[in-house]
């Protein structure tokens, strides 16, 4: 890879931000709770997994996803397509609406068997713990 | 029959080829796959050799630049079996199990795949595909002959799918592409924004996908107008590859009562995002997943500063011509921008260490580097 034509101290810069921004978050005007609340608004869109056995979350993200989005993206590269696509989208919107509806419903339904179904499964599995223990108390007999 | 490129000629003479064949799953005209594809064939050709571009997928505007993949005829394409193969790999697709059952020779450019799990919560489709694309990586690897990379990033996974050997060769991109002016009503109506509010403008340009951050960008410059400066503004350029992430953005930047100094661009033509890049104060990058990064170059080109978070290949990219830092909290982000916007010397050292910079990255600069590494690994291959 090419080499940088003009080295300067970044890493210390990077050292000089740092402590700027604490001293900026230890001063007492510093608002504390607008930026927590930033902060918190942030976190909540950052990458996630999805465990394989996760029933829960799974469904969780099918009931995310169920949510249709009427905001259709009107924006283009090719210049006029885009007004082109905002009429449309104001032509098409009550007929939209209508299967969005069914289709939101749907996934809501889906997702709250998911939920039904892991509960189910949360039971179950604890029975058979119990039962298990007792026969191997019975065995220990 | 499979024919070894470099295979003796009945005197004994060693023929090397001189066909190269890319193909490439999705063929694009505005994006920076597309634009490497056209680069390497014109490079390929004024060197001597045969080049075709193959796609599954194309856009109208580059259809007749290249051919569908079900055009390629192994007795008229081939070369007599030593045609070679430069498959752009970027995605999943049905090219790969082709491309391994065509019999040719074959090399990788690889243009870097995100990680699955920055999709799961938003396009479990998408997460599913590039799950995929990181399958078909490593069942191309066992036979390609050779490999390269958009940057060391990239280069350290392809040696960890076990391609051999494997080099860095970064992206090819044509600046004076950037020379323009720009649109002319969207230059003016920002730099009126711009003198209205007297603020910074932040821009960050990319595709809209979570891998990006944008989130985080949009939680930096909460952070700023809170605490530095209640008049900036930010641009976010880049079209969609997540509808619903795109929409969480624009809610987050409501949420956090910045939504009016917020502009989503979505998908718009060249010249209206150089417009953009010809109004803006500071590039700013929180994105945690970058194969390469050539908005930050791009910043470069158009005189700003960078400020990035030092993730995936935007280090080595950036170098020491842009402010990396580890931490992307909103204050210390913020407190990075305050920085460049305020200690003048900074960001001049900053503006002249970009221009250098971005030479290491010019189109003929790059083109020999691309030239040298295929014409040796088709002769070692």
């Amino acid at each position: 890879m090419p080499a940088t034509a003009q080295p300067v101290p970044r890493a210390e810069l990077a050292g000089e931000i740092a402590r700027a921004a604490q001293e900026r978050a230890a001063a007492p005007d510093f608002p504390a709770a607008r930026i927590a609340r930033i902060r918190n608004a942030a976190a909540k869109l950052g990458a996630t997994t999805v465990e394989p056995g996760d029933i829960r979350h799974a469904a969780l993200l099918l009931e995310r996803q169920a949510n249709v989005d009427l905001q259709v993206p009107t924006a283009s590269r090719v210049p006029g397509v885009s007004l082109v696509k905002r009429v449309l989208k104001k032509l098409m919107i009550w007929y939209l609406r209508f299967l969005a509806a069914q289709v939101t419903a749907f996934g809501q339904a889906t997702a709250r068997f998911g939920v039904t179904v892991a509960s189910r499964i949360d039971e179950l599995e604890a029975e058979v713990a119990d039962l298990r223990d007792r026969v191997a108390r019975l065995e220990g007999k | 029959m499979i024919v070894s490129p470099a295979s003796r000629a009945s005197d004994g003479s060693r023929r090397v080829s001189r066909t190269v064949h890319q193909f490439v799953p999705n063929f694009a005209a505005g994006d920076a796959i597309g634009s490497h594809v056209r680069h390497t064939q014109r490079i390929l050709r004024d060197a001597g050799f045969v080049s075709e571009i193959f796609y599954d997928e194309a856009q109208a505007a580059v259809r007749k630049l290249g051919r569908p993949r079900s055009s390629f005829d192994v007795s008229r394409d081939g070369d007599g079996g030593r045609a070679w193969i430069l498959f752009q790999l970027s995605t999943g697709s049905d090219m790969t199990g082709y491309v391994l059952d065509l019999g040719l020779p074959y090399a990788v450019y690889f243009h870097n795949i995100t990680p699955p799990e920055f999709f799961e919560r938003w396009e479990p489709g998408a997460a599913e595909n590039l799950r995929r694309a990181l399958n078909d990586m490593r069942r191309l690897a066992p036979r390609a002959r050779f490999a390269m990379a958009n940057s060391e990033f990239s280069r350290e996974l392809l040696d960890e799918a076990g391609y051999s050997p494997t080099s860095a060769v970064p992206v090819l991109v044509d600046w004076s592409e950037y020379d323009a002016p720009g649109n002319a009503r969207v230059l003016a109506r920002v730099r009126r924004e711009n003198e209205a509010s007297g603020g910074a403008r932040w821009i960050f340009v990319g595709r809209v996908a979570p891998n990006k951050c944008q989130h985080d960008v949009i939680a930096a410059f909460a952070a700023y107008k809170e605490i530095y400066d209640p008049n900036a503004r930010l641009t976010l350029v880049g079209g969609r590859t997540s509808n619903v992430y795109y929409r969480s953005l624009e809610l987050l930047a409501d949420e956090l009562g910045v939504g009016p100094s917020v502009e989503m661009t979505d998908s718009i033509p060249f010249d209206e995002i150089l417009a953009h890049w010809r109004s803006a104060d500071v590039y700013v990058s929180a994105s945690e997943h970058e194969g390469f990064g050539v908005p930050a170059l791009e910043a470069m080109t158009f005189s700003l500063p960078v400020v990035a978070y030092a993730s995936s290949a935007l280090p080595e990219t950036i170098g020491d011509a842009g402010v990396l830092v580890d931490d992307k909290d909103p204050v210390v982000m913020a407190t990075a921008v305050h920085r460049v916007m305020t200690d003048e010397a900074l960001r001049k050292e900053l503006v002249e260490a970009g221009h250098e910079r971005r030479k290491d990255y010019d189109l003929d600069v790059v083109a020999r580097q691309m030239l040298e590494h295929i014409r040796t690994g088709i002769a070692d291959g």
